[in-house]
């Protein structure tokens, strides 16, 4: 029988009150950029948003969310993925364009919106990356897509960031078709040039009337290249594509009622789950999940237990450990999530060549009986040092990367402190495919840690000084030395990871038995596959 | 005239509905067989179950079935039933019917055809009570031959306002109201017109028209034996065209002295005419204190709809007398053995609006009646079930319901509360109505006299108690919420298929960033606006607010202000599918006020646009009626949809229609060859034709509109 953990957590201490006050005041800053980006118009000022978004609303229109929200069944949830997209690069925060999976007509869909207050819903490079991130997620879980569309197309002022990567979201529209996953696109204005192919390319096109726009040159371009004076509606509008070109296989007299047929059009997939689905009903776990925000450590040299973050997010609080007591850093075990089997790997520290040899026997074992993996990051790397290097650190790790990388279950990586080094790879970290990927705000990542990466430089420049012959002087360096961790710790924060889309978004800590329950039920969308073969393992 | 000894062993009830109901219980109880007659209509209501044998009569009209005393008689026959009773209505006051029942060697529970005769025509039953000391009202008949001039003077000596009368009239038919000597003549003419044509005399007499008066009538009873005794008063005052629509006994606003005036008057009548059974004299009484008095209306032969506010004060059994002294027996009580115990009260449920001229509001009853615990004193005679039917072909009153008490307000109370606590699923009823009479503080204080639903007009729309309407909105989409969840998880998850059957943990509507509110829209019945419901779920729990619009069209939803829930709090504590009906209990609680709510919708019953749903709220203390309007249903079609076009390219052979011409649906406009193929261009929905645009000869391109079409106005009619 499953074990139950037992807790010893006690939210009375001092350290997990400052960890827990950490984390509020880190998710408050998260809350109010959230409030940022869903009060749409694009703008850091709320007045100015508020104005842009008066504008759109004037000419009958609704919101991406509202849109959104009149697409899902009643009640359903609605996981924003990648919400913070953008935050710290010259794009607008969330890339002007909303995704998500949510439940529409009984069937979890990946939905991808267009919000048309931002820069007119035109395309940033963040817009482009966080839209193909969205089509992988719909992709690799065998999710429908439903992009509602109303976008001025690639922001031209950004055309060179944007043109090439732009070609792969059309390339992945038709390649979700291929590959049996519906695609179905609702336009409600414009969807001019390149963004034509988002319902070019769709299984299914609904076009709103008086307000989808869509062709491959609007009239000044077709002004310009071939000296016609076009109408709108002519060139492009609903009605046309309906009744002449037949683009549209759908006339939507208004937005609420292109909604409407979107959720018949998903009604009449009789879409299938592949996966084995849940074995047991849901049970909430035996502790609160709010102690999570007094678990995970605000300083993260301060390590934290992860059974105790196990003990609130798995079923029953129960957990099958796997080798207990051998290579003690790496946790490893069974339990599950909503009703849904899981294996997990968690990190207690460091890495040793036996936590690498227990973690790729353990994903092998999950491989063998097909059950997802979620990894637990909080990891600040292997370890070093003549000893370990002897005792082939190396290949121990490679064992484990190479049963990473190479396993067929799907991959779910949460994010819930340190992720550093070769320690991300060895954990699932983004470039090695998990399905998903969700970070705590005190999540840190970096190829090392902001001090030891200053320290390595220091040491490498002093080096570089004494071999000239020359002497090094620490105190003119130290500037050089902050300067750099400081920087390197700007650059190593959650935020800043959310911003360039190494994860799927930042999460609150007590919603992480929610979105992995929404996570694994998206997965068993698709069959859950074994592989058959791994790489050569080195021994 | 010979006491008739036979006793009953088999009774036919020429009669349908709630009052079979009542008469088949109490015969039931005597060990007397019952035999129902049903209409086509009829076939399957809940009175034909009760009934041991039942006879159908082919037709739905009351003529063809009830009222064809010969079919009746007939029936009575081939079930073997030795006895009819007729219940009220129909054919009971009918002599003819009487005489025959009797002639056919049958019992009938009635009094004689004489006594019918006597009292159904009112000027000769005025001379009758006249002769017996009954006071009666200034009148005087309008001979036939009587010239305007002198028709003038009648109405100058009975004075204004008059109501000129049908002398065989009944329930308002061939009566006028005169307020002023000039609209006599025209009134006069046209109280005769429809008493000729509804009763074969044109008799009509005038009567002064006593305003503010109330209605009491005294419930009487004799038998073969000669004996005459009172069972008390009633008093209905409270009358919509009038028609009864509360009554109750005893009456609370006349004096010892009119009582014990009217109840003398009464049986004295009575005894003067011989009459055997149940017997209503009904009174005008006027004035109050010392200045009280009273006068003659009319005397119904036959039981009376609202004859279980007597049974209830004075625990006697009034179907058991009629029976009992139909087979000679003498009656049971004496005079002084009969007591009055308390009040009680009746209202007469029925299926119609009372906002929109009472008009009857026909429809399938999906559940009717009162769930436990039950109110102590509460009796209900229904003549409706789960599942019935209300039809046009028939008086649509639903029940009666009835509260005993040991005083007039408790009673009142009972009844109000049993009312609200009804579930009354189906068509619109005057529920509301009814409880907005009993608490009006005229009626509560025994004030109500037979104008109270003209001063008191805002009782037939009553104002719900806007809290109620959240919180019942709260409900009904809550439950909406959790079935259309549940139903989707049963049809397309996996989360079903496991053993637990339960659905995943996540909390139900859950974002990680702030979202958009879930809309819900839903119109209460009686009412054109909108109550759009929106609603975001946090950790922090329910936030919702109310807008109120007057379309559903997407614009208003999004612009309007709305009125904020305070603290919501839903609990839905558990959902049920029996058949085709949800059953969902949903604890709501707004502002910390919190009550339980049942919803209830049929999947089947009304399948509206997107599956819309017709909901029924009760929460024990109101019961409230939803619509669902569908959110995203599609707009009225496209003016291009409208016209008729060209499937395919061709030439025209056949035009058949011609501009102005009004077009059904499916009708063919214009037939067009293509391909060797002929293909017919119809309309695609009732309309009138603006113009032809083809011609024959015409070759035409694909999509075009050879027919222009344009919905067809009132002016098309």
């Amino acid at each position: 029988m499953a074990r139950v953990l037992r807790s010893r957590f006690d939210a009375r201490d001092p350290q997990a009150q400052d960890n827990r006050a950490a984390m509020l005041g880190a998710l408050a800053e998260i809350g109010d950029l959230h409030a940022q980006v869903a009060r749409g118009g694009g703008a850091v000022d709320p007045a100015k948003a508020h104005a842009t978004v008066a504008r759109h609303r004037a000419r009958g229109k609704l919101l991406p969310r509202e849109r959104i929200a009149l697409l899902l069944d009643l009640d359903a949830a609605f996981l924003e993925l990648s919400p913070l997209a953008g935050w710290g690069t010259d794009d607008s925060l969330g890339g002007g364009i909303v995704t998500g999976i949510g439940q529409v007509s009984g069937v979890e869909c990946v939905i991808s919106a267009n919000d048309p207050t931002v820069k007119a819903g035109s395309l940033s490079p963040t817009s482009v990356a966080k839209a193909i991130r969205a089509m992988e997620i719909a992709r690799s879980n065998r999710l429908p897509l439903i992009s509602l569309t109303e976008s001025g197309g690639a922001d031209l002022t950004r055309q060179v960031d944007v043109f090439t990567a732009g070609g792969q979201t059309f390339r992945d529209i038709t390649r979700l078709s291929a590959a049996g996953v519906p695609t179905i696109t609702l336009v409600f204005g414009s969807s001019t040039a390149g963004g034509a192919y988002v319902p070019g390319m769709s299984d299914y096109v609904v076009l709103q009337r008086q307000a989808a726009r869509v062709y491959l040159g609007g009239p000044p371009l077709v002004k310009m290249a071939i000296d016609e004076d076009a109408d709108d509606e002519a060139l492009g509008g609903a009605e046309m594509h309906a009744r002449v070109s037949g683009l549209a296989d759908y006339l939507a007299e208004d937005e609420l009622d292109a909604l409407r047929i979107g959720r018949d059009i998903v009604a009449h997939l009789h879409h299938q789950r592949l996966g084995p689905g849940p074995t047991q009903s849901a049970r909430d776990p035996r502790y609160a999940i709010d102690d999570l925000l007094g678990i995970a450590s605000a300083d993260l040299r301060i390590p934290f237990e992860a059974r105790e973050v196990l003990a609130r997010i798995l079923d029953g609080s129960e957990f099958d450990e796997f080798k207990p007591l051998y290579g003690t850093t790496l946790v490893a075990g069974w339990g599950a999530i909503s009703g849904f089997p899981i294996g997990v790997l968690a990190n207690n520290g460091i890495l040793f060549s036996e936590e690498a040899n227990k973690g790729a026997q353990f994903i092998q074992l999950c491989d063998r009986i097909g059950v997802p993996i979620l990894f637990a990051q909080n990891i600040t790397g292997f370890m070093v040092g003549t000893r370990y290097e002897r005792g082939g650190i190396i290949k121990d790790g490679a064992k484990l990367i190479n049963a990473v990388s190479n396993c067929g279950v799907p991959k779910i990586t949460l994010m819930m402190g340190a992720s550093y080094g070769a320690g991300n790879y060895a954990m699932a970290g983004r470039s090695y495919d998990p399905r998903f990927v969700f970070s705590w705000p005190n999540h840190r990542i970096a190829v090392m840690g902001p001090r030891q990466l200053a320290g390595v430089m220091t040491i490498v420049a002093r080096q570089k000084t004494e071999a000239a012959g020359q002497e090094f002087d620490e105190a003119a360096f130290a500037p050089m030395r902050d300067a750099f961790e400081q920087q390197v710790e700007q650059q190593s924060t959650a935020l800043f990871a959310t911003g360039r889309l190494w994860d799927d978004g930042i999460i609150d800590p007590r919603d992480t038995r929610t979105v992995m329950a929404i996570a694994l039920s998206a997965i068993h969308n698709a069959p859950i596959r074994s592989t058959d073969a791994f790489g050569v393992l080195r021994m | 005239m010979m006491p008739s000894t036979a006793p009953i062993r088999r009774l036919l009830v020429a009669n349908r509905g709630e009052i079979a109901m009542r008469v088949f219980r109490t015969a039931h109880d005597l060990g007397i067989e019952c035999v129902a007659i049903f209409s086509t209509a009829d076939t399957g209501a809940p009175y034909v179950g009760e009934s041991d044998i039942a006879v159908h009569l082919p037709g739905t009209s009351s003529a063809q079935t009830y009222l064809d005393g010969a079919a009746v008689i007939a029936a009575a026959r081939r079930a073997g039933a030795d006895a009819i009773h007729p219940g009220y209505g129909f054919l009971s006051e009918n002599a003819d019917f009487a005489a025959a029942v009797i002639a056919a060697g049958l019992t009938w529970i009635g009094p004689s055809p004489d006594c019918i005769r006597a009292m159904a025509l009112k000027v000769q039953a005025k001379a009758i009570a006249a002769a017996a000391g009954v006071p009666l009202a200034p009148g005087a008949e309008l001979p036939a031959d009587a010239d305007d001039a002198a028709l003038l003077r009648i109405g100058e000596d009975v004075g204004y306002p008059l109501l000129v009368k049908a002398s065989a009239g009944g329930g308002g038919r061939g009566m006028r109201i005169v307020a002023e000597p000039s609209l006599l003549l025209e009134s006069v003419a046209s109280a005769r017109r429809e008493a000729v044509s509804a009763f074969g005399d044109g008799t009509v007499f005038a009567e002064r028209y006593l305003v503010g008066a109330r209605h009491v009538e005294v419930q009487v009873f004799g038998d073969q034996h000669g004996d005459v005794v009172h069972l008390f008063e009633r008093e209905c005052s409270v009358q919509r065209r009038h028609q009864k629509v509360i009554e109750e006994a005893p009456s609370p606003g006349i004096t010892e002295a009119t009582r014990g005036q009217l109840l003398t008057s009464a049986t004295a009548l009575a005894r003067s005419i011989g009459y055997v059974g149940a017997g209503t004299v009904e009174f005008l009484v006027f004035g109050s204190g010392a200045d009280q008095g009273a006068c003659f209306l009319e005397m119904n032969t036959r039981l009376q709809v609202e004859h279980p506010v007597t049974e209830a004060i004075t625990g006697i059994d009034l179907v058991a007398w009629q029976i009992a002294v139909a087979q000679g027996e003498p009656l049971p009580l004496g005079q002084d053995q009969i007591q009055v115990r308390g009040a009680a009260v009746e209202a007469r449920l029925y299926a119609e609006d009372p906002s929109d001229g009472f008009a009857p509001a026909p429809g399938r009853i999906e559940r009717f009646g009162l769930p436990e615990p039950a109110i102590a004193g509460i009796r209900i005679d229904a003549g409706v079930a789960d599942g019935s039917l209300i039809t046009t072909h028939y008086d649509p009153m639903l029940a009666k319901v009835i509260a005993h008490g040991p005083t007039r307000q408790v009673a009142v109370a009972r009844l109000s509360m049993a009312l609200r606590r009804m579930r009354l699923h189906g068509p619109t009823s005057n529920r509301d109505s009814l409880v907005a009479i009993l608490q009006h503080p005229v009626f509560a204080s025994g004030e109500a006299t037979t104008d109270f639903l003209e001063r008191f007009a805002q009782v037939l729309d009553p104002v719900p108690d806007p809290d109620a309407i959240q919180r019942h909105l709260l409900a009904v989409s809550m439950a909406r919420a959790t079935v259309l969840r549940e139903m989707s998880l049963a049809r397309a998850t996996v989360l079903r298929e496991a053993s637990g059957q339960q659905p995943p943990s996540i909390p139900l509507g859950w974002r990680n960033v702030p979202a958009a509110r879930q809309v819900q829209c839903w119109q209460r019945r009686g009412e054109t606006k909108v109550h759009t419901l929106r609603y975001a779920r946090n950790a922090a729990g329910l936030q919702a607010d109310v807008l109120i619009t007057r379309q559903s069209s997407g614009a208003d939803v999004f612009t309007a202000m709305g009125v904020d829930l305070v603290d919501p709090v839903v609990q839905v504590l558990d959902q049920r599918l029996e058949g085709d009906r949800w059953t969902v209990s949903v604890d709501i609680a707004i502002a910390g006020v919190s009550a339980r709510h049942l919803v209830e919708w049929s999947t089947g019953s009304q399948p509206g646009p997107q599956g819309a749903v017709q909901a029924f709220v009760d929460d024990g203390l109101v019961g409230t009626t939803w619509s669902e309007v569908p959110l995203l249903a599609r707009e009225a079609m496209h003016e291009a949809d409208r016209h008729a076009t060209t499937p395919v390219p061709g030439t025209i052979t056949v035009v058949q229609v011609s501009d102005g011409d009004i077009v059904e649906p499916g009708q063919t406009l214009v037939v067009l060859e293509s391909m060797k193929m002929e293909h017919r261009i119809t309309a695609p929905e009732t309309g009138r034709v603006v113009r032809v645009r083809a011609q024959v000869g015409d070759a035409v391109e694909a999509h075009a509109v050879v027919v222009e079409l344009a919905p067809v106005d009132d002016g098309d009619a």
